[in-house]
C-alpha cells in the first residue's frame, strides 16, 4: 500500500449504518501494519465503491 | 423460499458449526424472528441443530421445540441470562435438572422486576451467585462479545460451580474493531483456565430482510432514535443466520472452537417435548373418580326431578310426566357414558379439581357480595366453551346449561381419542374475578399457581407510532397515518401514500414526503414487525395450577398487577407442555347483569333470580326480531341487528344460533347466506326440503339447515362424511384454532376428501365443496355448547332491558368499557325509546351513575332528552325513573376527590354554593374545574362560564394526612355577566369533560346549519322505497372493515332520531380512505337498498360535513349560495367547527381492535 508491504492485518470489521437516510454507510474496515511497522486503517466503500485511507 | 414443513436436501457430510447462541423475536425487542422462522432458515441454510438463547425468557422454548424437529432441526434449549454486575452468561440446557435450574435461574432473575412505582417493568437480572447455586445440568458459556465475563476471577468461580465439562469460554466474531484481539484474549484465558472455547453467532435474525428491523429495535428499546442510537447498534447486519460453512469461516483463526459447537451440541440432548414433571392437583387420586361419580349422581336427582323439570316443554307431544321421566333416563345414560370416559381417561381429578375452583369462588362472592343482597341468587360464575355440553359439569356447576334439553353432544369436549386436557371455560363478574385469582395463588400456592402469558403482537397503527418514532419522523404525520392505517398487513404503505397525499383524493406528487427514504421504510418496518411479539403479557384469565413448583417446568414472573405472577408461556405453549389450563376470565356483561339485578332491588324492591325468569317471553322476543337490542350481550352489533331482522329468532334455540352466525367462521365457510335463505323458505313453507351436500349430513346439519354453524359440526362432518376418527377430527379443531392454523389445514385436506370419497362414496366436487365449508371455520367459529351458554346471557340481558330499561342502561354505563358502542350513543339510544338521562350535578350525582326517582313531568328539572320519542308505550313504569350520571364519569379528574366530594355531601348535605364546596372538600382546582367545565356546578353557579369565574376565587380546603383541612368559607362576588355556551359549545364542553352528551345531539345543533338537496333523516329512510337515491349526514359511531369483506367497509352513522348503516365499496373506500378512516361527521351519497326488513346505502360519495356548515346568521342558506368571499369564510368556520369536534369526539367501534379514537 502506498507503495508499501502490508505485513500483517491486525483487524477487519464491518460497518452497516445510517441505511434509513439518503445516506446509507456500507463499509469493510481492515488495520494493517505495514513493513515499516506503522498502523494503517483502510476501507472499501461497498456502497459507491473505491477504497480509502482514514486516520487514526 | 421453500414452505415450512417440506423437506429439502441438505448439504452432503456433516456441517462444520451448530449455532448455540441465537435470539428470536421473544428476547423482546432484541430479536426480530420467530422461533419458527428461525427453525425453518437453519433447515434451508443446512444447519442440524440450533439452541435459542432469549435473553432471560424461555417464551419460545416450547414453540422452537415443536416447529424444529418439523425442519429437520434439533431443538436446543437454553438462555442469555443478565447478571446484576451487568455481565451475561449463555447457559445450555443439558439435561432434565438443567432445564429445571434454567427455570429457577430465569425466575430469580424476574422476581424483583415489578417493584418500581407503578410496577412498571424493571430489567432482570441475577447475582452470580444464583447462578452458581443452579449449575446442574447446565452448559455455562462465558458471554456474548460485548458483556461477557472476560475476567479471570469471574471465569474462576464459573469453573469451580460448572466444572471444565460444562464451561466453554465464547467466541463470537460480530465483525466489530476489536474481534480479533479480544478472541485472542479469551483463548489465552481458556488455557490459563483449562476449558474449551467455543464459537456463537449471536443471531438476531433468520433473515436479512429483518437485520434492519433489529437496528430498529434497538432504538425502541432505548426509547431513542435510529440518529441517537448508534453506540448501542450492533454497528453491522452480521447477526443474521448464515450457513454453518459462512461460520465456520468467520473463525478462521479459531477452529478448534468451532469444532467444539458440534462436540457441545452433542451432549446437550434434552427435549422440552418429553414428559416435564407437570402434575395438576388431584391427577394421582385413586378415589377422584369415585367422589366424582358420588357428586354427579347425588345432583342429577335434584337437577331433573319433577319438580326442577315443571318447566320442561311438551313440544315433542309428551304430557309433562312422561317428559320429565323421558329427560331423566336421558340424563342418566348420558351421565354413565360421560364417567365411563373420564375414567378411562383418568381425568376424574381435572373435573374434582374445577369443582373445587367453583367452590373456591363461591367463597369469593359471598365475601364480594355480602350474605344478604340479591346477587346471593346468583352462581359465582358460568361456563362457556364446549364444556357447557357436558352433563358432568352440569352437575358440578361448571356449566349452567341443560345439555339434555339443549341437545348438546359431548364430542367436541370430550371423547375416548382425547390427547391433552380438555378446555373448560368458566366466566365470572370482573369483581368476583378480581378478586378468585389472587385466592387461586393462595390456594394452591405462590410456587403452584400463575397465570398464563399472552404475547401481544405489533399491529399496523402501533408498529406505525413506533418505528415512526425510531425513524425520526414528524410525530403529527405518524399520529395522522397510524389512525388512518387498517390494521391490515402489507396495506401500510397505501395508508402512508393516501394520508400524506397532497389532498384527499389526489395523487401524492413525486418530492412528496411519501417518497422520502424514511417513510419507505417505516412502510417496509411496519411490514417485517407485523406479527412479532412486542412484550409480555398476561393472558386474558387462563391459570395454570400444578402439584409440584411450577418454576421446575416453567419460568414464573410476577405480572403487572399486584398478587398475580405468570408462566412464560402462552396457552398454545403450555397446551403442548401438557399443562392443566383453568380459564377464569372476566365477562363485563356478567358483571352489568349482576349490577342490573342490584339497582333493580335498590330502586324497586323486587328480587330478580335470571334463572327463573320466563325463557319464552314474547316481548323479549319481540324486540330481539326488531333488532331492538342495543345494549344487550352479543346480539348488538350491527351485524347481529341486520342479522336479526332476517332471521326473526323465536326461541332460545334460534339465538344459540344467532349468537354463533356472525363469526369469521361461518362467514367464510359461506353459511350465512344459505341459513337465512332457507330459514325464510320454511317460515313461508314447512314443506319446504332443506338442501343437503350429500345425504350422510343431514344427520349432524340437520340444526343449521344445512350448513356448518358450529365448530363441532366441522369434527362431526369430518367424522361422517369423511371418516375421521373422534381424534383426527380433534386433530382438525386443533387445527383450526391454532395460529398457524392455514398451514395445519392444508396438511388435513387431502385426507378428507379422499375419506370423503372412499367413506360416503362422494362425488370428488361434492368433497371439495364441504372441505370449502370446513375449512372456512379456520377463521373463528363458536361451539354450539358455547353459543348455547352465551344466547342464554343474550336472552337475559335482552329481558332485562325490555323491562327494566333504566336500571339496564344505569349498568351498562357503570360496566365501562364493554359492548360495541361508546357510553354517548348508549345514552342517545337510550333517550330516543324514552329513558330521561339526568345530567352531572355535584348536589346530586354519585361517582357511578345511578337510577333515580323523577316526577313525570320533571323535564325542566334537570331529566334532559325527554322531548324525543316521549311515551313510545314501552316501559310504561319506567316514566318516572331516570338515569343520573356518575361524576366519576368526568374526565381529568382525580378519583379520591370526586370520592370525597360525594362521601361529604353525603355526611353534611347539599352544597350551598361553590365557596361552601370548595371549602367543605379538599378538592383541588384542577377536579373542581372540570367538573365546572362538565356543567356539574350549574345547580350552584347557574352556568358553566359563572361556576369557572366562582372557582377562580373560591379556596379549595386542603387534605392533611386523613383529615380535610377546611377552607376558611368566602363570600362569593356577584359574578359579571358571562355570556352562556351555545349548544355547540356545550356539546364540546360535555365531549372533552365526560366524554357523553345528554343534552343535544351534535345533528340536532348542526341541522339547521346546512341546506343539502334531498338530505334524509335516518327516521325518514325507513319509509323510502328500494333503490332511490339518498343524502344521509351523521356521526360516525362504529367502523369496520373485517378482513371477510373484500375491501368493503361498514359504516354506523347516527343522527338525532336513530342509526343508519352504509356499505361502503372497495373502490369508494379506496377514493376516500381518509374520510373513511378517520372523519367523525360525514355526508354520504348512495342508493338506498331494503331487504328483508334492512335497509342500507350504498355509497357512491363521501364528503366532510364540515363543509356544508354555515354560520347561524345564514341559517337556511347554502355554501353555494353565498357570495365567494362569504362562502371561504363560512367554510372556515365548518373546518373549524370539524376540527373541533375531531379533538373531542366519542371513541369508534372498530373491528378487531375495539372503540378507539
Amino acid at each position: 500500500m502506498d507503495g508499501e508491504r502490508i505485513e500483517a492485518v491486525r483487524e477487519s470489521w464491518l460497518v452497516e449504518d445510517r441505511w434509513w437516510t439518503d445516506g446509507p454507510l456500507r463499509r469493510r474496515y481492515w488495520e494493517l501494519m505495514n513493513a515499516r511497522g506503522r498502523n494503517l486503517i483502510v476501507f472499501h466503500d461497498l456502497c459507491a465503491g473505491g477504497w480509502f485511507t482514514q486516520g487514526f | 423460499m421453500t414452505p415450512p414443513g417440506t423437506l429439502r436436501p441438505k448439504t452432503p457430510g456433516t456441517p462444520p458449526y451448530v449455532e448455540l447462541h441465537c435470539h428470536s423475536a421473544y428476547s423482546f425487542l432484541d430479536g426480530v424472528s420467530l422461533p419458527q422462522e428461525l427453525a425453518h432458515s437453519a433447515a434451508e441454510k443446512g444447519h442440524v441443530a440450533l439452541a435459542l438463547t432469549d435473553h432471560n425468557s424461555l417464551s419460545g422454548s416450547m414453540e422452537l421445540a415443536q416447529t424444529a424437529p418439523s425442519e429437520g432441526v434439533r431443538a436446543i434449549h437454553g438462555a442469555e441470562i443478565d447478571l446484576s454486575d451487568g455481565h451475561h452468561l449463555t447457559l445450555l440446557v443439558r439435561d432434565a435438572k438443567g432445564w429445571r435450574n434454567l427455570c429457577r435461574i430465569v425466575t430469580h432473575a424476574h422476581a424483583n422486576t415489578r417493584e418500581g412505582k407503578g410496577r412498571e417493568r424493571g430489567d432482570p437480572s441475577v447475582e452470580l451467585q444464583t447462578v452458581l447455586d443452579h449449575a446442574e445440568g447446565l452448559v455455562c458459556l462465558t458471554g456474548c462479545a460485548k458483556h461477557g465475563i472476560h475476567d479471570e476471577t469471574t471465569a474462576e468461580a464459573l469453573l469451580d460451580a460448572f466444572g471444565p465439562d460444562a464451561l466453554r469460554v465464547e467466541l463470537q466474531r460480530p465483525y466489530a474493531r476489536h474481534d480479533r484481539s479480544r478472541n485472542r484474549a479469551l483463548e489465552a484465558l481458556a488455557r490459563r483456565l483449562g476449558v474449551e472455547c467455543v464459537a456463537t453467532g449471536d443471531i438476531h435474525a433468520h433473515a436479512r430482510s429483518r437485520a434492519e428491523l433489529q437496528d430498529a429495535f434497538v432504538a425502541l428499546c432505548h426509547r431513542t432514535t435510529l440518529d441517537a442510537c448508534e453506540p448501542l447498534r450492533r454497528g453491522n447486519h452480521s447477526h443474521v443466520m448464515s450457513t454453518p460453512q459462512a461460520m465456520a469461516g468467520r473463525f478462521v483463526d479459531h477452529p478448534r472452537a468451532v469444532r467444539e459447537t458440534l462436540r457441545l451440541s452433542e451432549q446437550l440432548t434434552f427435549d422440552l417435548t418429553k414428559d416435564l414433571g407437570y402434575r395438576y392437583p388431584g391427577s394421582e387420586d385413586e378415589s377422584a373418580p369415585r367422589k366424582l361419580s358420588e357428586l354427579c349422581w347425588a345432583r342429577i336427582e335434584d337437577r331433573y326431578s319433577q319438580e326442577a323439570l315443571h318447566g320442561a316443554t311438551g313440544a315433542d307431544g309428551l304430557p309433562l310426566g312422561g317428559r320429565a321421566r323421558t329427560l331423566r333416563a336421558e340424563a342418566q345414560a348420558r351421565l354413565e357414558e360421560e364417567l365411563r370416559v373420564i375414567n378411562k381417561l383418568g381425568l376424574a381429578g381435572f373435573f374434582l379439581l374445577h369443582h373445587e375452583m367453583l367452590e373456591l369462588a363461591r367463597d369469593v362472592a359471598t365475601h364480594v357480595r355480602g350474605r344478604d343482597t340479591t346477587s346471593v341468587l346468583l352462581a359465582p360464575g358460568r361456563g362457556r366453551g364446549s364444556s357447557v355440553s357436558s352433563i358432568v359439569c352440569y352437575l358440578t356447576g361448571l356449566s349452567h346449561i341443560d345439555p339434555i334439553a339443549g341437545k348438546l353432544q359431548f364430542g367436541r369436549f370430550l371423547h375416548e381419542d382425547l390427547r391433552g386436557l380438555p378446555d373448560i371455560d368458566l366466566d365470572f363478574p370482573r369483581d368476583i374475578r378480581a378478586q378468585l385469582i389472587p385466592r387461586v395463588h393462595e390456594r394452591y400456592g405462590r410456587d403452584r399457581a400463575a397465570l398464563v402469558a399472552a404475547f401481544p403482537t405489533f399491529r399496523a397503527r402501533g408498529a406505525i407510532r413506533e418505528l415512526g418514532k425510531a425513524l425520526g419522523l414528524p410525530p403529527g404525520e405518524i399520529e395522522r397515518v397510524a389512525r388512518m392505517a387498517d390494521n391490515h398487513k402489507g396495506e401500510v404503505e397505501r395508508d402512508i401514500a393516501a394520508t400524506l397525499a397532497p389532498s384527499a383524493g389526489g395523487r401524492p406528487g413525486r418530492d412528496g414526503p411519501v417518497h422520502s427514504t424514511r417513510w419507505q421504510w417505516l412502510a417496509r418496518l411496519v411490514g417485517e414487525a407485523y406479527g412479532l411479539p412486542r412484550h409480555l403479557s398476561q393472558h386474558s384469565g387462563g391459570m395454570v395450577v400444578s402439584t409440584q413448583p411450577l418454576i421446575d417446568c416453567c419460568p414464573v414472573v410476577p405480572s403487572a398487577m399486584e398478587g398475580r405472577q405468570m408462566v412464560q408461556w402462552d396457552k398454545d405453549s403450555c397446551a403442548d407442555a401438557g399443562f392443566l389450563k383453568i380459564d377464569l376470565l372476566g365477562l363485563g356483561m356478567l358483571s352489568a347483569v349482576e349490577r342490573c339485578v342490584q339497582e333493580i332491588a335498590r330502586i324497586r324492591g323486587e328480587r330478580i333470580d335470571l334463572s327463573r325468569i320466563p325463557f319464552d317471553e314474547p316481548a323479549t322476543f319481540k324486540a330481539i326480531r326488531a333488532a331492538d337490542t342495543v345494549g344487550v350481550f352479543q346480539i348488538e352489533s350491527r351485524a347481529q341487528m341486520q342479522s336479526l331482522r332476517r332471521t326473526l329468532p323465536r326461541d332460545l334455540d334460534d339465538l344459540t344460533v344467532q349468537v354463533a352466525i356472525v363469526r369469521p367462521g361461518p362467514i367464510q365457510g359461506g353459511a350465512i347466506n344459505p341459513y337465512i335463505e332457507r330459514r325464510a323458505r320454511l317460515r313461508e313453507d314447512p314443506d319446504y326440503e332443506v338442501p343437503y351436500e350429500h345425504p350422510v349430513l343431514e344427520s349432524v346439519l340437520e340444526s343449521t339447515l344445512g350448513t356448518i354453524i358450529f365448530q363441532d359440526q366441522v369434527m362431526q362432518v369430518a367424522e361422517v362424511f369423511a371418516g375421521f376418527s373422534a381424534g383426527e377430527a380433534e386433530g382438525l379443531r386443533r387445527a383450526m384454532s391454532r395460529k398457524r392454523s392455514e398451514e395445519a389445514m392444508r396438511s388435513h385436506r387431502e385426507r378428507f376428501v379422499a375419506g370423503a370419497m372412499r367413506h360416503s362414496r362422494a362425488h370428488p366436487q361434492t368433497a371439495e365443496r364441504v372441505w370449502e365449508m370446513v375449512a372456512g371455520f379456520a377463521g373463528f367459529g363458536f361451539p354450539k355448547a358455547h353459543a348455547a351458554a352465551f344466547g342464554l346471557l343474550a336472552y337475559q340481558s335482552t329481558w332485562l332491558r325490555v323491562h327494566y330499561g333504566p336500571e339496564f342502561l344505569c349498568a351498562l354505563l357503570n360496566e365501562q368499557p364493554m359492548g360495541f358502542y361508546a357510553p354517548d350513543s348508549l345514552v342517545h339510544e337510550a333517550q330516543r325509546r324514552g329513558i330521561p338521562m339526568l345530567g352531572l350535578d355535584v348536589n346530586e350525582s354519585g361517582v357511578e351513575c345511578a337510577v333515580e326517582e323523577i316526577e313525570p313531568v320533571a323535564g325542566a328539572e334537570g331529566a334532559v332528552g325527554l322531548h324525543m320519542h316521549r311515551g313510545n308505550g314501552r316501559g310504561h313504569s319506567n316514566a318516572c325513573l331516570g338515569v343520573r350520571l356518575g361524576l366519576g364519569y368526568v374526565k381529568g379528574t382525580v378519583a379520591d376527590e370526586v370520592r370525597e366530594l360525594v362521601g361529604e355531601r353525603e355526611r353534611g348535605g347539599p352544597f350551598a354554593d361553590l365557596g361552601d364546596l370548595a371549602a367543605r372538600t379538599a378538592t383541588q382546582r384542577p377536579t373542581l374545574e372540570q367538573l365546572a367545565w362538565a356543567g356539574a356546578c350549574d345547580s350552584l353557579a347557574g352556568s358553566r362560564r359563572e361556576a369557572l369565574w366562582q372557582l377562580g376565587i373560591a379556596s379549595p380546603g386542603e387534605q392533611r394526612g386523613d383529615a380535610v383541612q377546611l377552607a376558611l368559607p368566602i363570600e362569593l362576588p356577584d359574578t359579571p355577566r358571562l355570556r352562556s355556551l351555545d349548544r355547540w359549545e356545550r356539546l364540546l364542553a360535555d365531549y372533552s369533560t365526560s366524554g357523553v352528551t345528554a343534552a343535544d345531539h351534535v345533528m340536532a345543533v348542526l341541522r339547521p346549519r346546512f341546506s343539502i338537496p334531498m338530505l334524509s333523516t335516518s327516521a325518514q329512510l325507513t319509509r323510502m322505497p328500494d333503490g332511490c337515491s339518498v343524502a344521509v349526514a351523521g356521526m360516525v359511531i362504529a367502523r369496520q372493515r373485517p378482513g371477510t369483506a373484500k375491501g368493503t367497509m361498514f359504516l354506523l352513522f347516527e343522527d338525532e332520531w336513530g342509526t343508519v348503516n352504509l356499505i361502503v365499496p372497495g373502490a369508494v373506500y379506496e377514493r376516500h380512505r381518509p374520510l373513511a378512516r378517520a372523519e367523525p361527521l360525514l355526508l354520504a351519497h348512495g342508493r338506498l337498498e331494503r331487504a328483508a326488513g334492512v335497509v342500507n346505502v350504498l355509497v357512491r360519495e363521501l364528503s366532510p360535513l364540515e363543509r356544508y356548515v354555515v354560520q347561524e346568521t345564514h341559517e337556511g342558506a347554502s355554501v353555494s349560495q353565498l357570495p365567494s368571499a362569504a362562502a371561504a369564510d363560512e367554510h372556515d368556520e365548518g373546518v373549524q367547527m370539524g376540527a373541533d369536534l375531531r379533538a373531542v369526539a366519542p371513541p369508534v367501534q372498530s373491528f378487531a381492535s375495539g372503540r378507539r379514537r
